[in-house]
């Protein structure tokens, strides 16, 4: 998440660095060892395989990481109230991740923009591709968090990654337990518990951050991550539905205490942008199976030379995701599916700016993945992922290696994974990344000679959290 | 001063009671919101991978929490759950947990494979003689019900009871050498799929 997410059709040029540099996907990291070290208990009981959530870890989370089974201080009022519960160590820990990359064409020397003359290169070694610090766990009484600061090698740079503090209050509702919560948070979904959404996708949450990756991706979808600060209610009732709602606001160019000062990168939210979210989970014996929808309006200004307050380009993203999970002593499989449709009314990119063509658009994306893992030691994913949209060629205009050459926006692969799990905090990933159609067609898609398979990526990832 | 004395005794059993009740209220509200993650809103767990709770036999719940916390059993999921679950737990609340999930009503037996509840049923009831395998009906009483720190097996997941029949046989669960001594070296997994299969329908 810490990598950039910015979009490619509001301002190529930025986009273009930002692709190769950054991921267009995000590359998050929930395994922390800080939650282990708070409650006594393995990885294990909160992840299949880190850092995708049993139910119990998605029921960890929802009742706020406060679940300590270690030493605290603590202080209590005259009626008993709680007024303190401190881990007497607090629950931090480290994640070091280290990734070789190498697609399989390199980038052609002296691409503008992308790569100086003389300079191209394939097969990047990073180490680290993201070093990260958390503090994770209880606060107070009611009160947990998941602060991340992450150092990463393409912003060469130490900033605030993913942020989510959470209360959580029990009570009766239609004769039902019933979790209150809510969550203060810096991306979109990265409060959820299902990762069917974009902040803890999986499989595949991990990916490459030096590899071409296709261009266009839904608001949703991580473009927000790092820039904008969110609060969400959210009721958990009778262990099984899920309802939330929240809203998503930019801090404002120019002010003189920004929070988030990627805010001015050209994805300034005018107002509130809500957030909403559904999902109903059942469990039986072994298996868990959640279907859910979330979704997101987004009035973005552009920023650049249009004053804020002015017209806006508007996203209104709806997503439908389910998941299904066998959790056996020795087998664990695991399916995720995940469909996203944006549409966009690009009133200022269009109407003002004239960097669209059409006024409105529309972005479909699909994810489906699954994976097996054998005694959480040994295991493998498959994915499938597929973006389309309209045509539009000042979105998606012609350029070497990150450009449109068709203009249209869709990408669609294979990616597959070989996992190696020594320890439950350890994991080794092999990936392959197949393209069979990249920034709009499957040859010459940049307009310049560059084919889809061009890009398609081998992904070596060491990841040790402690 | 008689009246003085009598407030001062009246509150400090008031006190008393309340002292007792927070306490009972906590172990209830552990039960409710941090137990019932993995073991289900009343003890009635819906994966195989946590037993089943409700109605278990207060004594064996209070051994085997005190198991956890002081490490002596050790089998997987013990170290990796309930060694942290229990750290901190205190001797009152353990015995009112213990009193909590034994109040609750147990999960009606799920009656699978007949053949296979019958071979069960067999050795339930009479052993294998030939292998040295003890009758399970000797301690845990005719319905599996249990009794004291013997516990209640009706209703109990097939599948615990299977995995804890292979721990007790592979000695990774040593809080109990009777178990061990009881099913011997020679207790096959078909024959522990049978008596599982048998006790959870009762």
């Amino acid at each position: 998440m810490w990598t950039s997410c910015v979009r490619a059709r509001m301002l190529t040029a930025v986009a273009a660095v930002a692709v190769v540099a950054g991921s267009a996907f995000s590359t998050n990291a929930l395994a922390v060892p800080s939650f282990g070290r708070q409650t006594g208990m393995a990885c294990e009981a909160c992840h299949t395989v880190f850092p995708e959530l049993t139910p119990f870890g998605r029921r960890f989370k929802l009742n706020g990481y406060v679940i300590d089974n270690m030493p605290v201080v603590q202080a209590t009022d005259e009626h008993d109230n709680k007024q303190l519960t401190l881990n007497q160590i607090p629950p931090l820990s480290v994640m070091v991740q280290a990734s070789y990359t190498k697609m399989k064409k390199s980038i052609p020397d002296d691409t503008a923009g992308l790569v100086s003359p003389g300079n191209a290169q394939n097969g990047a070694a990073a180490l680290p591709q993201q070093a990260s610090l958390f503090y994770a766990g209880r606060i107070a009484p009611n009160l947990g968090g998941f602060i991340q600061l992450t150092y990463s090698n393409d912003s060469d740079g130490v900033g605030m990654d993913n942020l989510d503090l959470r209360f959580a209050k029990h009570f009766n509702l239609l004769g039902s337990d019933t979790t209150f919560g809510l969550s203060l948070n810096n991306n979109p979904t990265v409060q959820d518990v299902w990762n069917t959404t974009p902040a803890w996708q999986s499989p595949f949450d991990q990916q490459s951050n030096a590899a071409v990756a296709p261009g266009a991706s839904a608001i949703v979808d991580g473009a927000l991550g790092g820039q904008v600060a969110g609060l969400s209610a959210y009721l958990w009732w009778n262990d099984s539905v899920y309802a939330e709602l929240g809203g998503y606001r930019s801090a404002r160019a120019g002010s003189n205490a920004s929070l988030f000062p990627k805010a001015q990168d050209g994805s300034t939210i005018d107002g509130l942008a809500p957030y909403w979210r559904l999902a109903y989970e059942h469990l039986w014996d072994r298996h868990s199976l959640s279907v859910g929808t979330f979704g997101m309006e987004t009035k973005l200004e552009p920023g650049g030379t249009l004053p804020l307050n002015g017209v806006t380009d508007r996203y209104r993203d709806v997503g439908v995701d389910s998941q299904y999970q066998y959790i056996g002593d020795d087998n664990i499989v695991s399916a995720q599916a995940t469909y996203i449709n944006e549409r966009q009314t690009l009133g200022a990119t269009f109407g003002v700016l004239g960097g669209a063509s059409n006024l409105e658009n529309t972005l479909k994306t699909w994810r489906l993945g699954g994976s097996y893992f054998y005694q959480r030691e040994w295991g493998g994913s498959l994915g499938y992922f597929s973006t389309k949209g309209t045509a539009d060629s000042g979105l998606y205009a012609p350029g070497a290696v990150t450009g449109y050459g068709m203009n249209v926006p869709d990408s669609r692969g294979w990616r597959a994974e070989l996992d190696f799990i020594p320890w439950e905090n350890t994991k080794f990933a092999l990936q392959y990344v197949v393209y069979n159609k990249f920034n709009g067609t499957s040859t010459n898609y940049d307009g310049s000679g560059r084919n889809a398979k061009d890009n398609n990526t081998l992904y070596l990832l060491g990841w040790i959290n402690f | 001063m008689k009246t003085f004395i009598a407030a001062t005794v009246g509150a400090a059993l008031c006190m008393g009671i309340t002292a007792s009740s927070v306490a009972a209220n906590h172990a209830e509200d552990l039960a409710t919101h941090t137990c019932s993650l993995c073991h289900g809103p009343k003890g009635e767990s819906t994966s195989p991978a946590f037993p089943r709770l409700a109605g278990q036999n207060a004594a064996y719940i209070e051994a085997q929490l005190k198991a956890f916390r002081e490490h002596t059993r050790g089998d997987p999921p013990a170290q990796a759950f309930m060694w942290g679950m229990t750290a901190l737990l205190d001797d009152q609340t353990i015995h009112d947990l213990a009193q909590y999930y034994a109040a609750q009503k147990p999960v009606p037996g799920t009656a699978g494979d007949p053949a296979l509840m019958a071979e069960g049923k067999q050795i339930f009831e009479h052993g294998i003689p030939d292998k040295k395998i003890m009758a399970c009906v000797t301690c845990h009483l005719p319905d599996a019900q249990g009794n004291e720190t013997i516990p209640r097996l009706a209703g109990q997941h097939a599948d615990y009871i299977v995995k804890q029949l292979a721990y007790f046989k592979s000695e990774i669960r040593r809080d109990n050498p009777t178990m061990h001594a009881a099913i011997g070296g020679n207790m096959t997994l078909d024959e522990m799929r049978a008596i599982a299969a048998y006790v959870e329908s009762k």
